[in-house]
């Protein structure tokens, strides 16, 4: 099904859409035409050639019923088969379908609520003052695209003054080829309310790429407190676009990373929206650009409100021939008195190809506030390889040490099943560096 | 046992020769001292010894157990046997020193886990227990980001509890003496003789005397502009004590 092709009418009726999400689509559709000439949105990406409807597998009961090309896959992002009954709430969504979840019973109880984000729509109208609200169908092309053809994803509902202490894991995974997987995840935190949310993203090699054009908003009302941690790992053929809004109420905070591994290029701008006094924003990203690949990483945070805070914290190691550019972005309005912002970019560079570029911008529109920045660019120390390699480790143990110590600060509080999977993927990629 | 042999060693640092035939034999369990003042090549040798790229070896050789490691690279030579506690060790954000020793226990071994778990801690401990408690080092240090934010001591106290977990045939100190209180000093001092005793052949680099009157090497060599000068007992190190090293310069130079 391609969407030239595709009658966004036909698209809505097929995903039941009640009526509000069916004329949200429609306006969205208009947008994509209105912005579609413009200019080619992507580089990359050739979003006509594109089908959004992936493999149907249908939602499994257990996870015994899962496809074993599936489970492979869940295996590359460390999640092995004997601790996968430990999890407190899991969601793996293939391709366009969330065809797993499951929430213990001692948070359904508490009122925590997780299914599709299809089904959530279907059920609840309400939903229609949070859906593409931080991440509108008119900020780019790409996103009106995906407001049109969203598909799959999970809805995570906190109810308040309830903490969800153990993280909540999903999945997406694309197996298909020529795909654009539009999972659209929206989750929503009452005041007081706390949640751990760790997202994991694979696909096997592809022939033909595949795009990941996924949305996530979150809520984080009044006093609630967010974390979200972010695995990408998609081994091959795969742009990944992702779309990420937040908005932060009264001395609420959200902390976000992203850890980018693999892909064939990857666009990060994270958003996250300061409304509350005293709130709190934390950006973080590690990636890890190797061979011919191209990251942008970094985001934009704006402080709207007075004594708010946000810090935009990047780290990466750029080597063989990877392109990475980093543009992060601080605002603060002039409602915010007494905001406060920090940017922070390292970079390390192994190699004479690869190449690293920063941009980041401190904007505001107030005298009396307190901004900052630092970067820092450089190989890695002469001194430290050689302290190591004198002590018998041989070069790639030695860049493999130092790298791992330069991502740890931010994947060290990941489960250590991740954690064992990412040092996998640095060891590998210092061979031969 | 002779364990080390360096002979007419000629070191250069781009274009510019700092060592002007170098030579030096240590023997097993033997601790050599090289004293000489600053700028004499002291570190340079240290630096050439362990193969730092930046050092570049003119001509002359270095054998480790009659084996010559002149040309291999700097792990290798470090498996063959040979060690260096720093004098200004780097920092290496990020990585705890439980993880850099629990690397260097297995480093030969294939396959090691990527993380360490707290059920291999109590090995680990096992393992480096009693080098960190012969330089006075708690446990709780493992879990310190390697140098980062250490005292002067602490640098020096760790570089010496490598030498027993690496085990060495040689080891190199490189002013192990400097930037450190007394109890450091004498924690430091009894440490490099207990490797002596177990037959680790010690070279000791400084120009301080206050190690040696701790240690009392079985030799002193005296250095002076890229060459050895003078070779002798501890009477050499209180001839610098009293005249200072223009004195011994002056009745060996040349």
């Amino acid at each position: 099904m391609e969407i030239r092709l595709m009658d966004v009418k036909e698209f809505s009726k097929m995903k039941k859409d009640p009526s509000w999400m069916r004329r949200f689509r429609e306006k969205a559709f208009e947008i994509i035409k209105e912005k579609k000439y413009e200019v080619p949105w992507d580089q990359y990406v050739d979003v006509e050639k594109l089908v959004i409807e992936g493999k149907n597998i249908g939602e499994v009961g257990s996870l015994k019923e899962i496809p074993q090309d599936v489970a492979t896959l869940l295996d590359k992002l460390g999640i092995p088969e004997s601790e996968r009954p430990l999890l407190i709430g899991l969601s793996i969504n293939v391709d366009n379908e969330l065809i797993y979840k499951m929430v213990k019973k001692d948070l359904e109880k508490r009122g925590v609520t997780l299914m599709s984000t299809e089904e959530a729509v279907q059920k609840y109208d309400w939903l229609k003052d949070y859906f593409m609200k931080l991440v509108r169908p008119n900020m780019s092309a790409a996103a009106a695209y995906h407001a049109a053809f969203w598909s799959g994803g999970i809805f995570i509902h906190v109810p308040e003054n309830v903490r969800v202490d153990y993280p909540l894991q999903a999945y997406f995974l694309i197996i298909s080829e020529g795909l654009s997987q539009t999972e659209h995840t929206l989750i929503i935190l009452e005041n007081n309310s706390y949640l751990n949310y760790i997202e994991g993203c694979a696909a096997p090699v592809l022939a033909r790429y595949s795009v990941h054009l996924g949305a996530l908003e979150a809520f984080v009302k009044d006093g609630a407190n967010l974390v979200v941690k972010s695995l990408e790992n998609w081994i091959g053929n795969v742009h990944h676009r992702p779309m990420k809004g937040v908005y932060v109420g009264k001395n609420a905070t959200v902390d976000m990373s992203s850890i980018t591994l693999g892909g064939k290029t990857a666009v990060m701008k994270p958003r996250v929206y300061l409304e509350g006094e005293n709130s709190r924003g934390v950006l973080r990203s590690v990636s890890l650009v190797n061979k011919d690949r191209i990251v942008i990483s970094g985001g934009y945070i704006e402080n709207k409100m007075p004594k708010t805070s946000s810090e935009l914290l990047n780290r990466g190691v750029v080597m063989d021939e990877g392109k990475e550019f980093f543009k992060g972005e601080i605002f603060v309005r002039k409602t915010a008195k007494g905001a406060k912002g920090h940017m922070e970019c390292n970079t390390i560079l192994i190699g004479d190809k690869a190449y690293s570029e920063a941009i980041p911008v401190l904007k505001t529109e107030l005298d009396d506030v307190e901004l900052s920045h630092e970067a820092t660019l450089g190989k890695i120390g002469e001194d430290q390889l050689i302290y190591l390699e004198s002590m018998g480790f041989d070069e790639e143990q030695a860049y493999s040490l130092i790298v791992n110590g330069f991502f740890n600060p931010i994947i060290k509080d990941l489960p250590t099943d991740y954690v064992i999977e990412i040092k996998k993927i640095i060891e590998l990629s210092m061979q031969g560096a | 046992m002779r364990i080390l042999e360096i002979k007419d060693l000629v070191v250069a640092v781009g274009e510019k020769e700092i060592l002007h035939g170098v030579n030096l034999n240590v023997e097993s369990g033997k601790i050599e001292a090289i004293l000489g003042p600053n700028g004499s090549g002291k570190t340079t040798l240290s630096m050439a010894m362990i193969g730092h790229p930046r050092y570049r070896i003119v001509s002359g050789r270095i054998l480790l157990n009659g084996e010559d490691i002149t040309n291999i690279p700097p792990y290798e030579r470090a498996r063959k046997g040979l060690f260096l506690a720093y004098q200004y060790p780097p920092e290496i954000p990020g990585v705890t020193i439980k993880e850099l020793v629990y690397r260097l226990i297995n480093r030969d071994r294939e396959n090691l886990a990527p993380i360490i778990l707290p059920s291999m801690e109590g090995m680990i401990i096992r393992d480096v227990g009693e080098a960190f408690n012969n330089v006075g080092l708690s446990l709780e240090f493992l879990n310190r980001d390697v140098n980062v934010g250490f005292s002067g001591g602490e640098r020096k106290r760790f570089e010496v509890a490598r030498a027993f977990i690496q085990k060495p045939r040689v080891a190199i100190f490189d002013e192990p003496d400097s930037g450190v209180d007394v109890e450091a000093l004498d924690k430091i001092a009894e440490s490099i003789k207990a490797l002596a005793r177990i037959g680790v052949g010690i070279i000791i680099i400084t120009h301080y005397r206050r190690i040696l009157k701790r240690i009392m090497p079985d030799r002193v060599n005296i250095m002076y502009d890229g060459k050895i000068i003078a070779r002798g007992g501890c009477e050499l190190v209180r001839l610098v004590e009293d005249k200072g090293f223009s004195e011994v310069v002056r009745l060996y130079g040349n």
